[in-house]
């Protein structure tokens, strides 16, 4: 009796135990979810739309252990970081390599005219060895940056293989004088690099240093972009490159939408993402804990009645899962409903999605405008915001955001800005890095 | 003079070849200089070639890895199955398909689905339109390098690449004929692409029977990434290696200075036909590579091949120069023994002569006979001086001299030597001109020495101050020293010989018919004499025609 009384309990708890397993085992780590920024469409004509890929990352509990990093701080010397600067910077790359634990990698490699490899890839356990090395780094020379992110990229390629978190941090403060320096060059670099898993994040200090060059380098490798005016806050920029880089929780993400046909995609806002057919790829290399990255894609919408129920898109979201190094996948889909009524559709107005929708496209006119502006062509600039200005402003009010519609009013103030010649390279670079900052979702700091 | 000139001869025969040899170690240690210079230049030029070598090798490698992998690809799905490779491999940047009629298939000409497919499709347009040539011809290798090498110089693995990549080239130009009789060998190839000022790579192959052609372009920012690797990480110092691609920029260096349009080239290699107009480039900062190491050395060894000529110079010399002298002094002896046995023979032939006078007994004047006792008197004495001088010279010469010091005063000691000599002095018509002052002034010093010191400039005033009316010898003192002056009114002494008159053995007239008997040893010992004692002798001369030798003496302290 109390044999089978137990037999009974037993039986409980494993079916519970796999019942719970088997539910951690099926969910995802990372919910993909897709969002229209009009969840009911007007009936009777085409229109376009825009679907919002979410990818939700949960923030990663402190006690879980997180995946090893493979950092490589690729360090300015030139003669432009003597004084405070490179007493800011040897500060915080100590700080930030003391957050690193012995089973992370560091690598130190610094340049000016010449690449110098000053601490191989290395457990970080030897700090103090490590530190005594990030001290004695002296200023003078040229900026061979291109050499020294290739040099940076190749000690971190000698663990590849391995299961770290790979990313390059490139700090400097000049313009690229020695080798490749067109931002377009270093783009294909980041490009290539993003294909090895590897990112590089540029932080850009001072004014001198060449804002697209940085800003494409790290776009393409998928890594962040920070602009530092001032060399005493590099503590707080490493500090916050760290907490991405010690908080990563998938890697190799790729995200595919499927829309079915009749559906046509016509772009990608904010990321770069390629559109064949009717099939959209985004790549991303590294999700971190507890932020939410997102894809906004405009799509086509044919005519349809009232009262139809579309199937707008499916997405597709693999990774790789950095606590466990497997590889994960999750999906959703969207449908849309059409409807004759006004209220209906204004009612189903997504404010959130507006909302990404305003900032990225403010965030890449005013990428296209200082393009613009650096190729001397400064109506074309002033122009190219008004526009997107009076789109945005339009639909925002077509939708009920009247809020949305003055932040994007924001973008007439600066159409002046830019016409009037009055850019500064602060301003600029300011400009750049806040673009980047709201395309690629990366963190305030 | 014969044996002068021997010595000359000798001296010239060791100076000629001496020199001879430094110049030409010198010479010789210039073109060490050269050499090691040389080796500097070749072994630079030998590191650039490697590494020349080893980009080109990898570039060739990584084309080759490529066309292997394009090869093995299935057809089915080929489009997705590039894509898949593109999208996996950092090294490729785009993929495509092409067929001879139909023209891109991939990437869609008319929707490209990112803004790098469009630039692909206006980056290839000539090539994909048909507007140039797939079979390119051989790209142009780049500019001569700037110092010539021994290109003679191939090694073993491009021999093989060479071999590999020729066998490629038939199979290319047998194309239709190839493919037809074996499908499995699919025709293929890389383009070198130049596209706003930029290189591009682009490998493609044909699909079995010549349907499209596909391939890949190569990724050049990630392939020249990895190429940085190549330079030396730590080249020899004073030596700068650099990638210089095709406009001429240094792509990435290696080595402490930073490079400028001014800084010197050594060496200039190209890349080769895989990164066409590329070059390894070595540059010098400090000018001519090794010339800091030659300049260096150049200098130590001219320092050690100076010390040697100086010291075999010198040491030759002063042998030559001892020689000289030895010859000199043989010479004055043989002069001193002839005028020694001239001095002694005089006395003797005088004293001699008037002692056989007097010996016959032939002399009544009572008057006459004293005079004649009188001069062997004074010619005996006059000899024992010259022996005096002679033994003196002796014990100068050898170190063996004694003195005995004593303390005495000057005056009266002055004094009497001139009473002594006062007959004789005035008996050669001079008048003894004295200006002793009548005090005490003690000098200490040897007495004997001083008064033969004395003696010996009366004796050389009266031989050579013949025809002075009066020979004048005075004594002043000042704090540290008493002087005694002898002065005359004679000939004097020509200045060029006032220090030679002390010399031993030196004579002014120094021939055997000269009028004034001598052995050239008064002075000479007179000198040695008051110097021995801190005292002095020097001749100088004397207003108004004539001589003035002044012996100096200290003082004695005490005395004042």
């Amino acid at each position: 009796m109390l044999k089978a009384r137990l037999f009974q309990i037993f039986l409980i708890f494993a079916l519970l135990s796999f019942g719970i397993s088997a539910a951690a085992a099926a969910r995802p780590l990372i919910g993909c979810d897709l969002a229209l920024d009009q969840e009911v469409l007007p009936a009777g004509s085409s229109q376009s739309v825009v679907i919002k890929v979410s990818l939700d990352v949960p923030v990663i509990p402190r006690e879980t252990a997180r995946p090893p990093v493979n950092l490589a701080l690729v360090f300015d010397r030139s003669g432009s970081m003597s004084g405070s600067k490179i007493e800011k910077a040897r500060q915080a790359a100590i700080e930030a390599l003391r957050r690193l634990g012995p089973g992370d990698l560091f690598s130190l490699v610094v340049y000016d005219h010449q690449v110098q490899t000053l601490v191989s890839a290395q457990s970080a356990a030897n700090t103090e060895w490590i530190e005594a090395q990030i001290r004695g780094i002296r200023p003078g020379g040229n900026t061979a940056l291109f050499g020294a992110v290739s040099q940076g990229a190749a000690e971190v390629r000698r663990h590849v293989d391995q299961s770290y978190v790979h990313r390059v941090i490139l700090l400097s403060d000049g313009l690229a004088n020695v080798g490749p320096s067109a931002p377009a060059d270093l783009a294909r670099l980041g490009a290539a690099l993003l294909k090895e898993g590897i990112s590089v994040t540029t932080i850009g200090i001072g004014t001198d240093f060449n804002e697209d060059l940085m800003t494409r380098l790290a776009a393409r490798s998928d890594g962040n972009h920070y602009f530092v005016e001032d060399s005493r806050d590099l503590s707080r920029i490493f500090a916050a490159e760290l907490g991405d880089v010690l908080s990563v929780a998938a890697r190799r993400v790729v995200v595919e939408v499927e829309c079915p046909a009749g559906v046509r995609p016509l772009r990608v806002i904010g990321r770069e993402g390629r559109i064949r057919g009717n099939r959209i790829e985004i790549q991303m290399n590294q999700l971190y804990g507890g932020q939410e990255k997102f894809a906004l894609i405009e799509v086509e919408v044919p005519a349809s009645r009232s009262g139809q129920i579309m199937n707008l898109a499916s997405a597709n979201c693999s990774y790789e899962n950095a606590l466990t190094s497997r590889v994960e996948k999750s999906s959703a889909r969207i449908q849309a409903r059409f409807s004759a009524s006004q209220t209906e559709v204004l009612e189903g107005a997504n404010k959130t999605v507006q909302e990404a929708v305003v900032e990225n496209e403010m965030a890449v006119a005013r990428d296209q405008a200082l393009d613009l502006y650096n190729a001397g062509r400064k109506d074309e600039a002033a122009q190219t915001l008004r526009q997107t200005s009076a789109e945005l402003k339009e639909k925002s009010s077509r939708l009920g955001f009247d809020d949305l519609a003055g932040e994007a009013a924001a973008l007439d103030s600066e159409a002046t800005e830019f016409s009037e010649d009055k850019l500064s390279s602060p301003r600029k670079k300011a400009l750049r890095s806040e673009s980047y900052r709201v395309r690629s979702q990366q963190k305030e700091y | 003079m014969k044996r002068t000139g021997i010595i000359i001869a000798a001296w010239l025969l060791l100076l000629v070849p001496t020199l001879l040899i430094g110049g030409v170690a010198l010479r010789l240690l210039q073109h060490e200089q050269q050499r090691l210079a040389g080796a500097a230049v070749a072994a630079a030029s030998e590191r650039a070639k490697a590494t020349a070598e080893s980009i080109a090798l990898a570039v060739a490698e990584v084309r080759d890895g490529l066309l292997v992998t394009l090869r093995t690809l299935p057809q089915e799905d080929l489009a997705d199955r590039l894509d898949a490779w593109r999208l996996d491999n950092p090294l490729i940047r785009n993929v495509f398909i092409w067929a001879p009629g139909g023209g891109l298939s991939l990437p869609d000409p008319q929707q490209p689905v990112s803004d790098e497919e469009a630039d692909f499709i206006r980056r290839y347009d000539a090539l994909f339109t048909g507007r140039m040539s797939w079979n390119p011809p051989a790209p142009d290798p780049g500019p001569a390098p700037v110092v010539d090498v021994a290109e003679s110089f191939f090694s073993a693995r491009r021999e093989l690449r060479e071999l590999t990549q020729s066998k490629a080239t038939i199979a290319s130009d047998a194309a239709p004929a190839a493919a037809a009789s074996a499908p499995s060998i699919q025709t293929g190839g890389w383009i070198p692409w130049f596209w706003e000022n930029r290189f591009y790579l682009l490998g493609w192959i044909e699909s079995p029977g010549g349907l499209h052609r596909y391939g890949v372009e190569v990724e050049t920012m990630a392939l020249l990434s990895r190429l940085s690797g190549t330079l030396p990480t730590v080249p020899p110092a004073g030596e700068i290696y650099a990638l210089v691609d095709g406009n001429g920029e240094v792509f990435h260096q290696s080595g402490v200075v930073a490079i400028t349009a001014e800084t010197p080239k050594v060496i200039s290699l190209p890349v080769g036909p895989a990164l066409p107009h590329w070059q390894v480039t070595v540059y010098a900062p400090q000018g001519a590579l090794g010339q800091a190491d030659g300049d260096s050395f150049l200098i130590l060894s001219t320092l050690v091949v100076g010390a040697f000529v100086a010291a075999i110079l010198f040491g030759g010399s002063l042998l030559l120069w001892q020689a000289w002298r030895n010859l000199t002094d043989a010479r004055r002896k043989t002069s001193f023994v002839a005028n020694v046995s001239h001095e002694l023979k005089t006395p003797l032939t005088t004293i001699r002569m008037y002692a056989e006078l007097l010996g016959e007994g032939r002399i009544a004047d009572q008057t006459k006979r004293h005079r004649y006792l009188q001069v062997i008197v004074d010619e005996s004495q006059r000899l024992s001086r010259l022996v005096n001088n002679v033994l003196d010279f002796g014990r100068l010469e050898q170190g063996h001299k004694t003195y005995s010091l004593s303390e005495f005063d000057l005056c009266e000691t002055l004094q009497g030597v001139l009473d002594s000599q006062a007959v004789r002095i005035e008996g050669t018509g001079m008048a003894l001109v004295r200006r002793i002052p009548g005090e005490v002034w003690d000098v200490r010093a040897d007495r004997d020495a001083f008064e033969q010191a004395v003696l010996n400039l009366i004796d050389n005033a009266l031989k050579y101050a013949d025809g002075s009316p009066q020979l004048e010898v005075e004594l002043v003192r000042d704090r540290r020293n008493c002087r005694v002056r002898v002065l005359d009114r004679g000939p004097g002494v020509p200045p060029a010989q006032r220090q030679l008159i002390f010399e031993k053995f030196h004579r002014v007239d120094d021939s055997l018919t000269t009028r004034q008997p001598g052995s050239g040893l008064g002075l000479s010992i007179a000198r040695q004499l008051l110097r021995d004692m801190g005292g002095g002798l020097t001749c100088s001369e004397r207003l108004g025609g004539g001589c003035c030798f002044e012996i100096l003496l200290p003082c004695e302290r005490k005395a004042e």
